[in-house]
């Protein structure tokens, strides 16, 4: 699943939208909001709570408009609003002791979802940034870049992250594996 | 990889499958934030998100569901990986109705009932009591006890175990916006100017309170912004220490200081880009690698660098001896930082949940996912280890949320 925009094609939205016109703003973020809705989801686990965070990240993009300055990827930068909402919900240690992650909360009834028992759990274990960096990567479809700029750190970083945690998902995967 | 990449996939995948067709969601979210009004359930928009379910508890306690209590068993010395099993418990249809008789002094931990998330149960750390404590539909939200579990704080309120409320502290955020002093009496919190700092943040003011008494200044240091802030990682009346952390947007430590409480000098402070973990009284703090396969450095009172150890610190024991450590694999165990004898190692099977020091004790209460039991709720099923610094683990809870 792939979300991608034509950044040079949004400048004029962006421009419109930076002076103020709802219309152009909702233009520019519409494609993304699923997704960030997602990404929300993946990070809380929680519907209700994804829900908020992508609304309160909609909200502060709407009044930051301004820090998207020309030629940055829109993709990214709301991606790392709703990352940053997301770690300030779950800023305390105590947080996840009430939110989980929702892939563990059926009990299997298909062979198939036996099978992935082990890896859902697996998944849902991981640190929080490094199940975030492997959503984007792989189910959001960005690139290790965009991942990078996600979550504010190095491509080398963002790189290391998906690695780490596929490691510790199936310890035999190697780092040339990563696209 | 393809394999793994299509494995992860799907798991996803099902996950956002409660999400449906959120067309409508999305469109209504794009709505409601041009219009500057919210659709979403959050008490203060300046700080939504910031703390949706702030949960509660003693690192572990908190949602510990008694549905499988079980009296406890030893299960483990020195370094066992695998606990004895226990036997299984009937659930309980209903919430715990016997009250917890215990001295109001005595530590325990406290929980929510699994039958009831708005009624939260206590179990003492030997097990040899447990029972309700309290009641309300605020607890559902998650509540945030001192160490002893004598006293818990959500929004805008403190209780004591009789559900009294004893403070009405000043509303800055959903639940409680404090980190509890190891006293048990008193917690620090981090204010700014602003709900919602201007661009560039403003500065960031270190503050303690005793419960029900107007918070005091301590001093001001790390700045607060929109999107990040500094945290309390520690607070010590004992040993009138404090540690107070500043995020970076990454969830990361940009840098930390270890304040004297009494008269807010900065005793020493660090940048990092880390995670910190503070023993309860700020004597000593772990500095964990962000980088795979992380190592963890120990800093003493004054900075100094007292050691090494393999993985991430999760919390320390009271003393500060003990360190619960997670490996990068996510296996847990829980060392004896100074010279890394392990001690105890957590079950292969399970992930690690969270940990709790034995207040003025050398035990810790390390929580760890039931692998054989899924969740079917809000809240996982947990089994709850005691281990001592001699290695001996005690399973005090079998099966709990």
């Amino acid at each position: 699943m792939a979300y991608a925009l034509s950044y040079p094609a949004d400048e004029p939205l962006r421009l419109r939208a930076v002076a103020g016109d709802e219309a152009a703003f909702e233009s520019l973020l519409r494609p993304l909001v699923e997704p960030g809705l997602r990404l929300a989801l993946s990070m809380l686990g929680d519907r209700r709570d994804a829900e908020d965070a992508t609304q309160e990240a909609l909200t502060r993009a709407w009044r930051k408009l301004h820090q998207l300055r020309p030629g940055m990827p829109v993709r990214p930068w709301f991606f790392a609003i709703v990352a940053n909402q997301c770690r300030n919900v779950r800023r305390t240690p105590w947080f996840r002791l009430t939110s989980l992650v929702e892939v563990v909360t059926r009990p299997p009834s298909r062979e198939s979802e036996v099978e992935h028992l082990d890896l859902e759990r697996a998944i849902q274990q991981l640190p929080l940034a490094d199940r975030g960096a492997l959503f984007l990567h792989f189910y959001l479809g960005l690139s290790i870049e965009e991942v990078a700029t996600t979550l504010g750190v190095s491509t080398a970083a963002a790189k290391s992250r998906i690695y780490r945690a596929c490691r510790r998902l199936r310890p035999a995967v190697a780092l040339e594996e990563l696209a | 990889m393809n394999d793994l990449r299509r494995d992860i996939n799907e798991v996803f995948a099902k996950q956002q499958a409660q999400l449906g067709d959120a067309a409508g969601t999305s469109n209504q979210m794009l709505r409601a934030a041009t219009a500057g009004r919210r659709v979403n359930r959050q008490l203060w928009p300046s700080v939504a998100g910031v703390a949706l379910v702030l949960v509660a508890a003693s690192a572990i306690g908190v949602s510990i569901a008694i549905r499988g209590l079980h009296s406890k068993s030893v299960v483990t010395n020195h370094p066992s990986p695998t606990p004895i099993a226990t036997p299984t418990a009937t659930p309980a249809p209903t919430p715990m109705s016997q009250q917890l008789h215990v001295p109001d002094t005595t530590p325990v931990i406290l929980f929510h009932d699994p039958v009831d998330v708005q009624q939260i149960d206590g179990i003492t750390w030997d097990g040899s009591a447990r029972g309700r404590v309290a009641a309300g539909p605020e607890f559902a939200n998650g509540f945030t006890p001192n160490p002893a579990g004598t006293l818990f704080g959500g929004t805008g309120y403190v209780r004591d175990r009789a559900g009294t409320v004893v403070a009405t502290p000043a509303v800055t955020t959903k639940g409680f916006a404090g980190t509890w002093s190891d006293d048990g009496q008193h917690y620090c919190s981090m204010v700014s100017k602003s709900l919602l700092p201007p661009a560039g943040g403003e500065p960031a003011t270190l503050q303690v309170a005793a419960v029900g008494q107007a918070p005091r200044n301590v001093v001001q240091v790390g700045r607060a912004y929109e999107q990040t802030s500094v945290g309390v990682a520690a607070c010590s009346i004992e040993k009138d220490l404090a540690v107070a952390v500043q995020s970076g947007s990454a969830g990361n430590t940009v840098q930390f200081w270890v304040v004297k409480l009494s008269t807010g000098r900065v005793l020493w402070t660090r940048a990092g880009g880390g995670s910190i973990v503070a023993s309860r009284d700020g004597q000593y703090l772990a500095e964990s690698s962000p980088a795979a396969g992380s190592t963890t450095t120990i800093y003493g009172p004054t900075g100094v660098v007292l050691g090494h150890i393999a993985g991430a610190t999760e919390a320390f024991s009271w003393d500060g001896s003990l360190a619960v450590q997670m490996a990068a694999n996510g296996s847990v165990s829980v060392v004896r930082w100074r010279d890394g004898t392990v001690l105890w190692s957590g079950p292969s099977d399970g992930g690690y949940w969270s940990a709790l020091p034995e207040p003025g004790g050398q035990r810790i209460a390390v929580s760890v996912l039931d692998p054989e039991r899924p969740q079917t709720g809000g809240f996982p099923f947990r089994n709850i280890y005691v281990v001592g610094p001699d290695g001996q683990a005690v399973k005090l809870l079998t099966d709990v949320m």
